[in-house]
């Protein structure tokens, strides 16, 4: 029989997640790989446009994009849109593998065991089973955040510039990005163990799904409240992004770009504060 | 850890400062030349309210950046930048003499060259001296009639003559517009899209002189000559049937022609990759009929 964590436990548990990351940097390791991969992307991007990256890709900029991308200062809003739709090949081939890693870390920092300088070894059985579990709550997020693309389509057919439809409307409008977090929040809580026990019992992913769920309920809560205090850091990267017209306005396409990197180190980090919580949480309530 | 670290950062500064070097192209000078575009704007929201030393220091920053890169592609915009600040600021003169540097430097431009004359044109309208901007808008039409510049003075310059009233020059040069539309038109030896440009401005000529079923004949030959041309994009094919709708129902108010025109050309091209967009063309005109509304010139 698991353990249950009781919602009061939520406050201490974040706290220990936070203050594990500074008292083991070795947890953030792997997430700085993830960062150095992501960067590197984004910096093949920001050159692809210019010689002599463009004798590669200026054909491929020309047809997916058009001319006007081969210029300052719309070469960042190729990089932005591109590294957009890289991120999901670097979620499920490259993030998946690292954060696993880290879990790794994680349960052995927990166990008092010792942590080599090299990061630990995941086999290719595992590494599969990762990149299944990362599309399994992708897919999840992407179901829900489709189903709110469908009351936005319908919120804009509302004709109101005034009242209570007007104000719905609005409020389905700019609440995207908060309900997409809220979403990404929920699925992330409800599959919280998974990656867990396939990295530390070496389970097939449908496994690991199976217990997941078969434990998840005794500390559902306070991992959604760990889970979510911890995403609610993102909020001013998130207000700051669906206010990006006004910045642009005083805020030269650099120092644009200058933000989304810290917006991407600030994901990382939080991701890093969520699976050490996810694993700790783990380790105390599974099954002896 | 920590050397690991310093080492993905080693490789990412490594990889900027490579890269940056190696870039022979105009970055750079895009970067800097959008930062003045910035001041540029700043002073051209209100010319009256920003201060002589303001204007001059937007003028310098362009002429530097001419002398550090005299040999850019953009040499031309930055010249046009200074000869447009110096004709917000109403001294015409020294504007039309940084346009006439660019016609100088550029002869071999024809569409720099007819842009700039276009500008010093602007300069002497601005000034009231409608006949030598006339005589300017004549030398773009005669010299670089092809270009997207010299290719709608005619009816810019009937345009001119229609807002200062003087009917008889608004008529002869709707008339010397109409033969060299004529003329691009029907020239096989032009590109398909400089033809169909020309059936285009034809059919606006003939529609400003009243000749709604010689622009009716004009925009049929457009359709019906072109429709198997790669030129016959969806934007053009929206153009061309916005002016059929125009002359049809704007002007001649027959929606029962106008549906039969577009029906007409799925019946004789039958599985055509038009025909949906002209069966979208015939609903909407149905749509209009019912309200009995016109549609909107452009």
């Amino acid at each position: 029989m698991s353990t249950k964590l009781p919602v009061k436990q939520s406050l201490p548990l974040l706290g220990n997640s936070i203050s594990s990351l500074f008292q083991h940097p070795k947890i953030l390791y792997p997430f700085a790989v993830i960062a150095f991969i992501q960067l590197l992307f984004m910096e093949i991007l920001f050159f692809a446009p210019r010689f002599p990256l463009s004798v590669l890709f200026k054909e491929i900029i020309l047809k997916l994009g058009g001319k006007l991308y081969l210029h300052y200062p719309f070469n960042f809003d190729l990089v932005n849109h591109w590294f957009q739709s890289g991120q999901i090949w670097i979620f499920l081939f490259i993030s998946s593998l690292f954060i696993g890693k880290a879990v790794a870390i994680i349960a052995k920092i927990n166990r008092g065991q010792p942590v080599e300088e090299k990061m630990p070894v995941i086999g290719i059985k595992r590494y599969v089973n990762l990149i299944v579990a990362f599309l399994i709550i992708l897919l999840m997020v992407y179901g829900f955040t489709s189903f709110y693309g469908t009351i936005i389509r319908r919120a804009l057919q509302i004709r109101s510039t005034s009242g209570i439809y007007f104000l719905i409307k609005q409020a389905i409008l700019i609440g995207s990005p908060y309900f997409n977090l809220v979403i990404s929040v929920i699925v992330t809580t409800l599959f919280a163990y998974v990656v867990p026990i396939v990295v530390l019992e070496d389970r097939n992913v449908f496994a690991a799904v199976w217990k997941n769920f078969q434990i998840i309920w005794g500390s559902f809560w306070t991992l959604l409240i760990v889970i979510g205090a911890s995403s609610m850091f993102y909020i001013p990267v998130l207000l700051i992004r669906s206010n990006q017209r006004w910045f642009f306005s005083f805020v030269t396409p650099e120092l644009w770009q200058t933000f989304v990197i810290v917006s991407l180190f600030f994901m990382l980090l939080i991701d890093a504060i969520q699976y050490a919580a996810m694993t700790t949480s783990y380790l105390l309530t599974k099954e002896e | 850890m920590k050397r690991k670290i310093f080492i993905f950062i080693g490789v990412l500064l490594a990889i900027y400062i490579v890269l940056t070097l190696l870039d022979q192209g105009e970055y750079r000078i895009e970067k800097q030349l959008w930062r003045m575009r910035e001041k540029y704007n700043a002073v051209v929201k209100d010319p009256k309210a920003v201060p002589d030393a303001q204007f001059e220091a937007v003028i310098l920053g362009y002429a530097k950046l001419i002398k550090r890169y005299p040999d850019s592609s953009y040499i031309p915009q930055m010249y046009s930048s200074i000869g447009s600040l110096y004709a917000i600021n109403k001294r015409y003169e020294d504007a039309r003499k940084t346009f006439g540097q660019i016609v100088a430097t550029f002869a071999d431009d024809p569409t720099v060259v007819s842009k700039a004359m276009m500008d010093i044109g602007a300069t002497y309208q601005a000034e009231g001296k409608q006949q030598k901007a006339i005589d300017v808008y004549n030398r773009i039409w005669e010299k670089y009639g092809k270009t997207e510049i010299g290719f709608m003075m005619p009816l810019y310059m009937a345009g001119i003559y229609r807002q200062s009233g003087d009917a008889a020059q608004v008529a002869s040069y709707l008339a010397k517009a109409e033969a060299f539309y004529r003329q691009i038109a029907g020239d096989k030896e032009n590109s398909d899209s400089l033809r169909l440009n020309g059936c285009q401005a034809l059919a606006t000529t003939q529609m400003s002189q009243q000749n709604f079923s010689g622009a009716l004949q004009t925009l049929k030959t457009a359709l019906y000559d072109f429709a198997d041309s790669s030129e016959m994009n969806p934007k053009r094919l929206s153009a061309v049937t916005r002016l059929l709708n125009i002359v049809l129902i704007g002007q001649m108010r027959d929606f029962d022609k106008a549906e039969s025109f577009y029906r007409d050309f799925i019946t004789t091209h039958p599985g055509h990759r038009l025909n949906p967009y002209l069966e979208k063309v015939i609903e909407s005109v149905k749509v209009l009929k019912e309200k009995n509304q016109t549609p909107v010139a452009p």
